[in-house]
């Protein structure tokens, strides 16, 4: 604990320290490719209310938290490290406790010539183009256990290494990426009440049978339209639970995964631009002829086709239409075992992976609807957010955000999020995780 | 023969200044070339083959300074990387524009919070650069075959440092729909100097035909002698409708540094530290 308030302490210092007004301004520009070192980043206070009965009015989490950032560059070299350091008043996981907590968030090194960038460190690779929602975004984790009103800082990132090659000198509009995992990156779920038989014990801090990660995409961007072909095989960065007999345990692991995904983006007409992202995700025990069949999210198919249309030089929204389909599916009701408390407890492990991973029926179709609206100087941002699913009844997850800032380096936000709808569907059983929020943010 | 002489050598003195202020005069100049022909000299004089600039962006208390690279591709239309230092929240954010010969000109944005490249529809395009009177179309720069022109008056520059100069006002109304749209402008009124063809100060109307800006360029100076590339040092923009000035000042500009065309590509705009 106090080895972690040490890394909170100086990386607020670090901070503080180079916030000073009068620091010099930067290189000019015909020094761009004289090495240069720069210290930024960004600190914020925020506070997250639970709304929904019992818990009303209280803390959900209270936080101080700083991400200083040191980069480095030169003519072919660059290295940047970002860390984050927290200091919970409350949090989801110790309500009413001051903890901290402390990591890398991205850190490399790049080299890059001739078109040929190698990028090495603690790798945040996010992949994908639609809003929000992104099927091909595979290489990244998300720690929903931290609130925080941008959804960015949620991402984690894992030790890998990226090449990135662009052919003619890096003239060409094609574009080829790969990058390696040493372990794949692990997502914290925001878990709903999770109906664990009596007698089990759940853990979900454990994370086994992660492997290294292999993913490579193929780019062809041009100027008016582009497109990606992907393919990874390492380990889902979202967990699935099993029943382990031996044990009398349900246990979270982060199973095996090979995808196979694709996007797209254009202009289409003056004011509007299309962004379709696709991916077939294959879990290594999803196939009908696995003993978990029925238990486990079975193969699958992701699609998003989404439109961004812009009213004027404030007002846009934008548009998508979900679609995710399991072309083997059993129901939990067909889920059986001869002895039937253990059929009990298949049904309740196949329930809760249906409501944690989101598949309640064979095709879950959904939609995303985004309003968002940006004052002419930049000042005053508003949005409000709609992620709905049908499948097995509604469930949806409303996010209202305002954003004020009254100078460039300061920004006050504030927000919620509602979830609501069927109570045995993902974002209906969260609905006791509903907040109201509040955060001051400065970038330094 | 020196009584003689004087008088020859006089008329031929006043032969050749005569000529000379014919020949050389801007106002002479510019009165016997069209509209078009102005504007094409203006073109030839502010477009440069290859631009990087250290730039200020100043909106009331709100600074922002970007890296600007420039460069002029084979039909004569810019590619442009603009990439900020700051403030703090958009460092790093980078706007790649492409400008292609059907006045649809493509616009990219980088987040670098995102780590993601966002397509800027031809529409929004109109819209604020960055939060200032300029719009996108302002930063991109205006291609001469992209409007059709008309003279409308002679009048003296309307700037302290062109004052004993007289301008000519010309009208410019955007050649197609795509370019009307682009810009959000129906038709800008132009002060062209006559010495330079540089522009002094322009009026902007909107898509409903009233006026929504002013722009007034200063500042200006010759940075290549031998092929007459002027450039304007600062350009204030008003708009009219939220009574908000963004001052464009450059503080650096280098015309001779090679830049590679690999720099103008999505990659390239992603690729930062």
């Amino acid at each position: 604990m106090f080895k972690r308030w040490m890394i909170v302490s100086a990386l607020w210092i670090a901070g503080v320290a180079v916030a000073d007004p009068i620091a010099p301004p930067p290189a000019e520009s015909s020094d761009e490719d004289a090495p240069r070192v720069e210290l930024h980043g960004r600190a914020l206070t925020s506070a997250f209310a639970w709304i929904q009965h019992p818990r009303a009015g209280r803390m959900a989490q209270k936080n101080f938290s700083v991400w200083p950032e040191l980069s480095w560059s030169d003519q072919n070299w660059g290295a940047k490290v970002i860390a984050y350091g927290h200091v919970f008043g409350d949090s989801l996981e110790n309500p009413s406790q001051l903890t901290s907590d402390a990591g890398l968030w991205d850190a490399w090194v790049r080299w890059s010539q001739n078109g040929l960038e190698v990028q090495a460190g603690w790798l945040l690779v996010p992949w994908g183009k639609s809003d929000g929602v992104n099927p091909t975004d595979v290489l990244t984790a998300k720690d929903f256990q931290f609130l925080s009103l941008d959804d960015e800082l949620r991402r984690r990132g894992d030790w890998g290494l990226r090449t990135s090659w662009t052919p003619q000198g890096g003239n060409s509009p094609w574009n080829w990426e790969t990058v390696i995992q040493l372990r794949a990156p692990q997502s914290q779920l925001l878990l709903p009440n999770l109906n664990v038989p009596t007698g089990l014990t759940l853990r979900t801090d454990v994370a086994e049978r992660s492997r290294p990660t292999f993913a490579t995409r193929l780019q062809y961007l041009e100027s008016d339209w582009d497109a990606s072909l992907s393919f990874y095989r390492g380990t889902s960065t979202l967990p699935q639970f099993e029943y382990q007999a031996a044990l009398s345990r349900v246990q979270a692991f982060y199973v095996g995964l090979t995808s196979v995904g694709a996007d797209f983006s254009s202009s289409l007409g003056n004011s509007q631009v299309l962004r379709i992202e696709t991916a077939f995700l294959f879990p290594d025990n999803g196939s009908s002829n696995d003993l978990a069949f029925g238990r486990v999210q079975p193969h699958h198919w992701d699609t998003v086709i989404g439109l961004e249309h812009a009213f004027d030089d404030s007002w846009r929204v934008q548009v998508q239409a979900l679609v995710r389909h399991h072309w083997n599916f059993r129901p939990v009701s067909e889920v059986r075992d001869p002895n039937p408390v253990v059929t009990q407890i298949q049904q309740a492990i196949a329930r809760s992976n249906a409501l944690v991973l989101n598949f309640p029926e064979a095709t879950n179709p959904g939609g995303s609807v985004r309003f968002s609206y940006d004052s002419i100087d930049r000042t005053w941002n508003a949005s409000v957010s709609v992620l709905g699913y049908l499948a097995a009844g509604s469930q949806f997850l409303v996010r209202p955000r305002l954003a004020y800032a009254p100078a460039d380096s300061w920004k006050l936000t504030c927000g919620a999020d509602f979830y609501g709808g069927n109570e045995n569907l993902t974002l209906g059983a969260l609905r006791g995780l509903s907040t109201i929020s509040a955060e001051a943010a400065w970038f330094f | 023969m020196k009584v003689t002489l004087k008088p020859i050598f006089s008329w031929i003195i006043f032969g050749i200044s005569m000529a000379s202020l014919l020949v050389f005069n801007p106002s002479t100049q510019a009165q016997d070339l069209s509209a078009l022909e102005i504007m094409q000299k203006n073109e030839a004089a502010r477009k440069f083959d290859s631009m990087v600039t250290r730039t200020k962006l100043t909106t009331g208390a709100k600074t922002k300074e970007f890296s600007l690279w420039r460069k002029k591709q084979a039909n004569g239309y810019n590619r442009t990387l603009t990439r900020f230092h700051s403030p703090a929240e958009v460092r790093n954010e980078g706007i790649l524009i492409l400008e292609n010969e059907s006045g649809r000109n493509e616009v990219l944005i980088y987040l670098p919070t995102f780590k993601k490249i966002r397509r800027v529809e031809t529409q929004q395009q109109s819209g604020s650069f960055m939060g200032s009177a300029f719009s996108y179309s302002d930063i991109a720069t205006p291609h001469v075959n992209d409007y059709t022109y008309a003279k409308l008056k002679k009048e003296p520059c309307p700037s302290a440092e062109t004052a004993k100069l007289i301008c000519e006002v010309i009208e410019a109304t955007p050649a197609n729909e795509d370019i009307r749209d682009r810009t959000g402008y129906s038709k800008s009124h132009l002060w062209v100097r006559p010495d330079n063809f540089m522009l002094v100060q322009a009026h902007y109307f909107g898509l409903d035909g009233t006026q929504i800006k002013i722009l007034k360029s200063t500042k200006t100076s010759l940075l290549d002698a031998a092929k007459k590339k002027w450039h304007s040092h600062h350009i204030e923009m008003q708009n009219l409708k939220t009574q908000e000035t963004t001052v464009l000042e450059f503080l650096k500009v280098d015309i001779k540094q090679e830049i590679s065309d690999s720099t103008f590509t999505q990659q390239n705009l992603q690729k930062v530290n």
